[in-house]
């Protein structure tokens, strides 16, 4: 009698336990998660990949602190149109994070799901702060992308599998839960060095509401594509959107974690904002921490 | 002490600075007129601009709205009858339904007329079955209601369409709870689009469009200082309660005078002639004009500090906090006048506890019931949520709570053992009950004890279930059970184990609801290692690769807890339904590897003579039984059905083993010596229950004989009863000796001598159909139950045309038919 153990999930087990995403996209563990995703390629007739820590990699600022330099980059950019009263970073950020908080909870829900628009979340913001809409909306969409296109850079590892993908003749889209229309992201792609040319659509939930947390962007993937859900390959970071109700919609799925030492340093930062933006008594943003 | 202005200022800033930016982020999304309910809205307006300004960047209105006017208006072409029913029955509750139609036409109706009259004198129940059919009915009285239904759901359409105008969207604003206005009117005026923004949401029904401001939670929540107005939220509704009646009509509508000057009270209202909380209010206002000008984060920066210091003052007050916070007495709305004190005065009831059951603001009751000590005792109490698992992580000023943990901690960590052998389609739904589990710090084992590999990898493959969570545990061949349960333990480390079947299935809450049961302090205290839940016995069949289903029921019902004795007699639940800690199996030393059956038995009675299981009373776990359809695969069968005569051989094993066991204390030997005689006991008990059930069974199908009581007490059907012979004499000739119009009287008269023939269903039908304008329905016929019945005749001439009634339909019809005649 014999008895075998297979312990599954070993390259995801690897990259969650790496220091960073570089550490592990060098080690042999990257190379067997190419081999899974190339026998994964036979199998299937197209590739989605997810944008924010899947190709785009973003560096140990918290989503908080990100926020923060850019109610900062905003207040650079503003006073050259000279406001009435001069802006403070903390209400700036406050409004930033109310407004897209607001979004979140007002905007009509699609099939269930509700999403935030970055216009919209730039426009209560800004109407939050008692300034007209004309310049300062501009601006602060302006400030958004010029952070994001400052923290942001190409994850060349990724970016070998999409064109593998390709090489084999495969069809390729890119899947985000993000309040940025697909518009800004193709600009964030470009900046970042990645021909958006070779991407057949990229899917917005800011555009299409529905979203991969509830698996319905799949089927809407599915429907304008053509292709069935068995037929399709997707990976990306978030084990429920980008791995789970990939699963349940019966795609082929590959979870990216990130890796946990990357995510301990986006809470120290997240700390770390909170910390300096404290009052008489802490500021309390309706932002969550990064999750371990 | 802190004036209450100091706490609820800055609350209140904070509230209503989020409104102004919700406000505006829903006008500016979709042009919206925002529509302040009232009586609260025009006190939250007040508030508003005392912000924003006079001039807001949206529309805003006073809207004249009560739930009760919203139920008139949903009641009219019973557009929302359903709807409008419940949110009445809420208030009224098991009334009259004379009474609730006197409610319902409080303002319209003249004291002295007869269609009121009429309807007060339904004492029926108010139910949605009576009322409809109220609403359906034809007579006079009927008719009048309805209409009075339908002109006010009239007046109300055109009110919201004026207000709407060229918006595409109305928005309610109000204190909230429920928002049961705006469900009444969005399925009153399905074509028209309602939002709705509230102070706070104390509801489980979801509703779309319903937008919180402060809270969203059916009760206090530990680590949610906001969710303490929950507690309380009569401070709120006081705050904002203007000092005018609820405006009950409609603009515009069949009593459009007194809406106007309900609607005019309400707006001319001054709180400077009010109590200590209209002066508050005032102090709120004069705050929020003070600082409205500050920063947005200083605004939430103090309005959360000052919610910290509410959240003590609400659910742990000292008696002197009560007067300043406890607000003014409730008054009533839904059609009723009076006033319902939050407080409950000394002469309010017998009993401390009864006037706390009974208060608005419970801790506010008890700080003024006991002295300080026992008060806080009693508030602490009071606090904690009911959840037995979450006991101990309640709110009790003393600051604490768990903190987060990382995805893959050992603490709360459970290792789900899954044993398989070539059965696919069970194996795929334990996947999917695994996968589907709210809890997600599991490893999910599976021991492929002989199978096909490969069959197991494919589902494992499919399976949306983090990988990083799975291990597969393959044997060539087959270890047997407990053998299979031990290679799954001890393959993974974590903190707890269940063995979770291919063949059965869980509740998605079923790991969440047991580990924080495990981990809970009182669980901890009373040394529960493990605990069981409650499970459904599922009785399926497995024909051409599909799973069938024929029946459900709870399986063993009477276990409350989990003794030693008990399980001594008999193992009395499945591993399904048992979660415990890894600490157990090791001191146990795992499940008896010699033992092909009953494994897990001998595994609880060692489990139970070294610590406790405790018990959840939810039915969270499914035990499936293939024990239907002739054509069973043998390897779908269950080991219980499948091998009964191996349990039997086995059971002596298992008892003369543990009698031997040294490792054991030696009570456990004494315990199953008693559990043999119990058994024995059981078993005499259940034959002579078989005899008395067989004999039950033969005497249920004698004849019995109607008792001559019953026989006496019961009305005789298809005859004429003696009181409407007399009724109908009566009638005819009290017509005659009335001021009757002489074509009328000629009907009558050559009818008088025909009265002794009533008995004849011919002869009663000329009569009646003759001379029914001359008998009206007697007071004892119950016409809405009689209605009920006979569906058939609502929309017939019998329902109210003319002179003809549901009585008349009884004497020319229903007598004949053998109906019972309707007594109200």
């Amino acid at each position: 009698m014999a008895t075998q153990v297979t312990t599954y999930g070993r390259e995801e087990r690897d990259l969650y336990e790496a220091p960073d995403f570089d550490s592990f996209y060098r080690s042999p563990g990257a190379r067997s998660l190419a081999d899974r995703f190339e026998a994964l390629l036979d199998r299937v007739d197209l590739c989605s990949f997810d944008v924010f820590d899947t190709l785009l990699l973003r560096d140990e600022r918290s989503e908080l602190e990100r926020f923060r330099d850019i109610a900062a980059e905003f207040i650079r950019r503003a006073g050259a149109e000279g406001p009435e009263s001069p802006l403070v970073l903390r209400s700036c950020l406050s409004a930033r994070i109310l407004a897209a908080s607001a979004a979140y909870q007002l905007s009509p829900a699609v099939k269930g799901c509700r999403e935030g628009r970055l216009s919209e979340i730039i426009a209560n913001a800004v109407d939050t702060l008692g300034l007209p809409q004309a310049p300062f909306a501009r601006i602060w969409h302006e400030a958004e992308m010029e952070v994001e296109t400052s923290q942001l850079r190409a994850s060349a590892f990724i970016e070998e599998l999409l064109d593998l993908a390709l090489a084999r003749g495969k069809r390729v889209v890119l899947v985000s839960d993000m309040y940025m229309p697909a518009g800004d992201i193709s600009r964030l792609l470009e900046a970042s060095g990645i021909s958006t040319g070779k991407i057949e659509r990229i899917f917005s939930s800011a555009d299409t509401v529905v979203n991969k947390r509830s698996g319905l962007v799949y089927d809407l993937i599915a429907e304008e594509t053509g292709v069935a859900p068995a037929r399709m390959l997707h990976m990306g970071d978030a084990l429920e959107g980008d791995f789970l109700a990939a699963k349940r919609r019966g795609l082929q799925a590959i979870h990216l974690p990130i890796p946990r030492a990357l995510l301990r340093r986006r809470l120290d930062s997240h700390r770390a904002v909170l910390d300096h933006l404290s009052g008489e008594s802490g500021l309390p943003l309706p932002i969550a921490p990064p999750a371990l | 002490m802190t004036k209450p202005v100091d706490v609820l200022g800055p609350i209140f800033l904070n509230w209503i600075a989020q409104l102004d930016r919700k406000l505006r982020f829903l006008d500016r999304r979709d042009s919206a007129r925002m529509l302040f309910c009232t009586r609260a809205g025009k006190r939250i307006h007040d508030h508003l601009l005392a912000y924003a300004g006079e001039d807001p960047a949206y529309d805003t209105a006073l809207f004249g709205i009560s739930r009760i006017g919203a139920v008139k208006a949903g009641l009219g072409y019973l557009s929302n009858f359903d709807g409008s029913f419940a949110v009445a029955r809420e208030s009224f509750a098991d009334a009259p339904l004379g009474d609730v139609c006197a409610a319902f036409l409080k303002n319209f109706a003249q004291p002295h007329d007869p269609r009121l009259h009429a309807l007060q004198a339904l004492r029926g129940p108010f139910r949605g079955d009576n009322f409809r059919v109220l609403l359906a009915a034809n007579d006079d009285a009927s008719r009048w209601l309805r209409d009075y239904f339908e002109k006010s759901h009239d007046a109300l359409g055109a009110q919201l369409r004026a207000e709407l105008g060229e918006h595409r969207q109305l928005v309610l604003v109000d204190t909230g709870w429920k928002a049961s206005i705006q469900r009444a009117l969005q399925a009153t005026y399905p074509d028209l689009r309602f939002a709705g923004v509230y102070f706070g949401v104390m509801d489980s029904q979801p509703m779309e469009t319903r937008h919180s401001v402060v809270f969203d939670a059916l009760s206090y929540q530990p680590g949610r200082p906001e969710t303490c107005l929950a507690v309380h939220r009569h401070l709120i509704e006081s705050l904002y309660e203007p000092l005018a009646p609820s405006v009950e009509e409609i603009a515009g509508g069949p009593c459009a005078e007194v809406a106007a000057r309900q609607m005019a009270a309400v707006t001319g209202e001054d709180p400077s002639r009010g109590d200590a909380t209209d002066a508050l209010f005032l102090e709120i206002l004069d705050y929020t004009r003070a600082h409205r000008g500050d920063p947005l984060d200083v605004i939430l920066e103090r309005g959360h500090a000052a919610m910290a210091e509410l959240e003590r003052i609400i659910l742990f007050p000292q008696a002197a906090d009560v007067p300043l916070y406890q607000g003014k007495p409730r008054s009533s709305d839904f059609g009723r006048d009076g006033f319902v004190p939050v407080i409950r005065g000394p002469e309010e009831g017998d009993t401390p506890e009864e006037r706390i059951s009974r208060a608005l603001w419970q801790p506010g009751q008890i700080a003024v019931e006991y002295p300080p000590a026992a008060a806080r005792a009693a508030q602490e109490r009071l606090a904690r949520p009911g959840d037995g698992s979450s006991y101990f992580t309640a709110y009790t000023g003393q600051g604490g709570g768990i903190a987060p943990r990382e995805e893959f901690a050992f603490e709360g960590s459970v290792a789900i053992v899954t044993r398989t052998k070539d059965r696919p389609v069970l194996f795929e739904r334990a996947m999917r009950s695994v996968a589907a589990q709210t809890w997600r710090n599991f490893h999910w084992v599976i021991v492929n004890d002989g199978g096909s590999r490969e069959s197991v990898e494919e589902i494992i493959d499919r399976a949306p279930i983090d990988r990083r969570r799975i291990t597969l545990v393959s044997n060539d061949a087959s270890v047997g059970m407990e053998a299979a349960s031990n290679l799954g333990v001890r393959a993974v480390d974590t903190e707890f184990v269940v063995i979770h079947d291919d063949d059965d299935s869980w509740d998605p809450r079923f790991l969440e609801r047991c580990v924080g049961f495990l981990e809970s302090a009182p669980a901890q205290s009373a040394g529960f290692q493990g605990v069981l839940t409650r499970a459904w016995r599922v009785s399926e069949e497995i024909r051409d690769g599909r799973v069938t289903e024929h029946g459900r029921s709870p399986f063993n019902p009477w276990v409350n807890d989990v003794t030693l004795f008990q399980m001594a007699i008999g193992n009395f639940f499945a591993p399904i339904s048992f979660v415990y800690r890894r600490s157990m199996f090791d001191a146990i030393g795992g499940y008896s590897e010699k033992l092909p059956v009953l494994g897990d038995w001998r595994f609880n009675i060692e489990f139970l003579a070294r610590a406790n299981i405790g018990f959840i009373d939810e039915y969270l776990s499914y035990y499936h039984h293939r024990d239907t359809g002739a054509a069973a695969e043998a390897v779908y069968q269950n080991s219980v059905i499948g091998g009964r005569s191996v349990h039997a051989e086995y059971f002596p094993v298992v008892v003369n083993d543990l009698i031997r066991e040294d490792r054991l204390p030696a009570g456990v030997a004494a315990v199953l010596g008693q559990a043999h005689l119990a058994r024995i006991m059981e078993h005499r008990f259940n034959m002579v229950d078989t005899r008395l059930g067989e004999m039950d069974a033969r005497l249920a199908q004698l004849p019995v004989p109607q008792s001559q009581a019953e026989e006496e007490q019961a009305e005789p059907l298809g005859v004429l009863l003696q009181g409407d012979r007399d009724h109908v004499v009566r009638s005819l000739l009290g017509a005659l000796r009335g001021d009757l119009p002489e074509e009328r009287r000629a009907v009558i008269e050559p009818l008088i001598g025909r009265l002794h023939e009533l008995d004849d269903p011919r002869i009663r039908e000329e009569i009646v159909r003759s001379a029914s304008f001359a008998i009206p329905s007697p007071a004892d016929f119950d016409h809405i139950a009689y209605l009920r019945k006979r569906t058939d005749i609502w929309a017939t001439a019998f329902n109210g045309f003319e002179d003809l009634r549901p009585y008349h339909h009884y004497l020319i019809h229903g007598i004949t038919d053998g109906e019972p005649r309707p007594a109200a």
